[in-house]
C-alpha cells in the first residue's frame, strides 16, 4: 500500500472518540466532528470517483489548532479519564492530518 | 477509483462483505444471468462447481434487482458497486445506486424474498410496495432471486440477514432525505456519518434521530465553515450528548448521538 492507502486505512479503522461531560473538552469534540467532515468531503469522493476537490477550509492549519487545544486541555486535565479521552482526540486528529496530507500529495501533485 | 477501498467505507460497522450469487431459476436449475464479474471470474455462468444448492459463492455477486425478460440481471453492476462500497444492502434502496422507485421496490422485494427463502418463509407476494414496479409489469412474475445460493445457517446467510435487517428497517424510504454533502453526494454523506456516528443504531434509527434533531436543534448554534467554504451552524449538547451541524438551509451535514 502507498502512503495514501495506509493513511486512509489508519483513519478509517480508528473509532470516532466520544464527547465529554467537560464542556471545554466537548467543545473540542464538536470541532473534531467538523474536521472529520472536512476531510471526508475531500477524501471519500476521491476514493469513490477520483474527484480532486480540496477543502475550502485550511484543514491542516485548523487541525493543528485543534491538536494544540487538545494538548493544552490535557495539560490542565484533572482526571485520568479526561487525559485518555484527549489522547484519543489527538490520535484521531493525527489520523486526519495524515489522511488529508496524503490526499493533497496524491490528488494535487506538485508541478 | 479502483483499489483496495471498495467495500471499506462502512468500516466501523462490518468489514465483511456479503456477496452471494446471481439469479437462479429453481425450476430449471439454471442461472438467469451472466456473472457481472465475468471479466474477473472468466466464468459467466458457472457457480460453485455447478452445485448451487449445497455450495456457497463467497466471491460471487448478489443481483438484488429483478431480471429482464431475457434473463439479464438488471442493475447488477450498480448493485455490485453498492455492495462493494458499503457492505450493506440498504444503500441499494436509495437513489445513490438506483434512482427509480421501481428499482427500490424490486430491491425491497428481492431482499426480503431472499431472506424469506433463507428463513423458510413464503416469498413476498406481488404487487410490491411500489405497485408499478417493473417486475410486476412483467406479467406479475416474481423475479428469481438468489435462492439456493445461500446455504441456510451459513456464515453468508447470517451476514445477509444482518445486512437485510438494516435494509428492511428502512422500509424503502430515502434515508438521506434532509442530508447534504458538499463534495460527497447526500447519500454518501449520510452513509459516511452513519458509519462514523451511528454505532448501535440501524440506519433508519440514525436517520430518524438526525431528522428529529434537525427539526429543533437545542441551544444556540455556533457558526462553522463547511468544507465547500459555506457557513453552517454547529449545535451540541453542553456536557455531552447529541449534536450536529446544519447548513444555511437547515440540511444536515452531520449528526452525532454522543
Amino acid at each position: 500500500m502507498n502512503e495514501f492507502d495506509e493513511a486512509v486505512a489508519a483513519w478509517q479503522t480508528l473509532p470516532f472518540p466520544p464527547g465529554s461531560a467537560s464542556d471545554a473538552i466537548d467543545e473540542l469534540h464538536a470541532d473534531l466532528v467538523l474536521a472529520d467532515s472536512w476531510v471526508a468531503e475531500s477524501v471519500i469522493p476521491y476514493i469513490e470517483r477520483g474527484s480532486r476537490q480540496l477543502s475550502n477550509v485550511d484543514v491542516i492549519k485548523r487541525l493543528s489548532e485543534f491538536r494544540s487545544r487538545a494538548t493544552e486541555l490535557r495539560e490542565s486535565s484533572e482526571s485520568q479519564e479526561d487525559e485518555q479521552l484527549l489522547d484519543s482526540y489527538r490520535e484521531y486528529i493525527d489520523s486526519l492530518l495524515r489522511a488529508y496530507r496524503a490526499f493533497v500529495d496524491l490528488a494535487m501533485p506538485k508541478v | 477509483m479502483q483499489g483496495p477501498w471498495r467495500g471499506r467505507l462502512r468500516r466501523r460497522r462490518s468489514s465483511t462483505r456479503v456477496a452471494v450469487g446471481r439469479y437462479y431459476d429453481p425450476q430449471t436449475g439454471q442461472f438467469l444471468s451472466v456473472d457481472p464479474l465475468v471479466d474477473e471470474t472468466g466464468e459467466p455462468y458457472a457457480y460453485a462447481e455447478d452445485d448451487p444448492v449445497n455450495s456457497s459463492d463467497p466471491t460471487g455477486l448478489w443481483c438484488i434487482f429483478g431480471h429482464n425478460p431475457n434473463g439479464g440481471c438488471r442493475g447488477s453492476a450498480t448493485v455490485v458497486n453498492a455492495w462493494h462500497q458499503t457492505d450493506n444492502a440498504w444503500d441499494c434502496l436509495t437513489s445513490a445506486c438506483y434512482t427509480t422507485k421501481q428499482g427500490a421496490a424490486n430491491a425491497w422485494a428481492g431482499a426480503h424474498n431472499t431472506l424469506n427463502y433463507i428463513s423458510g418463509l413464503p416469498p413476498v407476494p406481488a404487487p410490491y410496495p411500489c405497485s408499478n414496479s417493473d417486475a410486476y409489469a412483467l406479467g406479475g412474475q416474481l423475479p428469481y432471486f438468489a435462492v439456493g445460493l445461500v446455504v441456510p445457517g451459513s456464515e453468508e446467510a447470517a451476514l445477509l440477514e444482518e445486512a437485510l435487517a438494516d435494509e428492511g428497517s428502512s422500509g424503502g424510504i430515502d434515508l438521506a432525505a434532509g442530508w447534504r454533502g458538499t463534495n460527497m453526494t447526500d447519500q454518501e454523506s449520510f452513509a459516511y456519518h452513519y458509519a462514523v456516528h451511528g454505532d448501535g443504531l440501524t440506519p433508519l434509527e440514525y436517520a430518524q434521530d438526525a431528522q428529529a434533531w434537525a427539526a429543533s436543534p437545542s441551544g444556540a448554534g455556533t457558526p462553522v465553515q463547511l468544507a465547500d467554504g459555506s457557513w453552517g451552524l454547529r449545535y451540541r449538547t453542553p456536557g455531552g450528548g447529541p449534536g450536529g451541524i446544519l447548513d444555511s438551509n437547515g440540511s444536515i451535514v452531520t449528526f452525532w448521538t454522543h
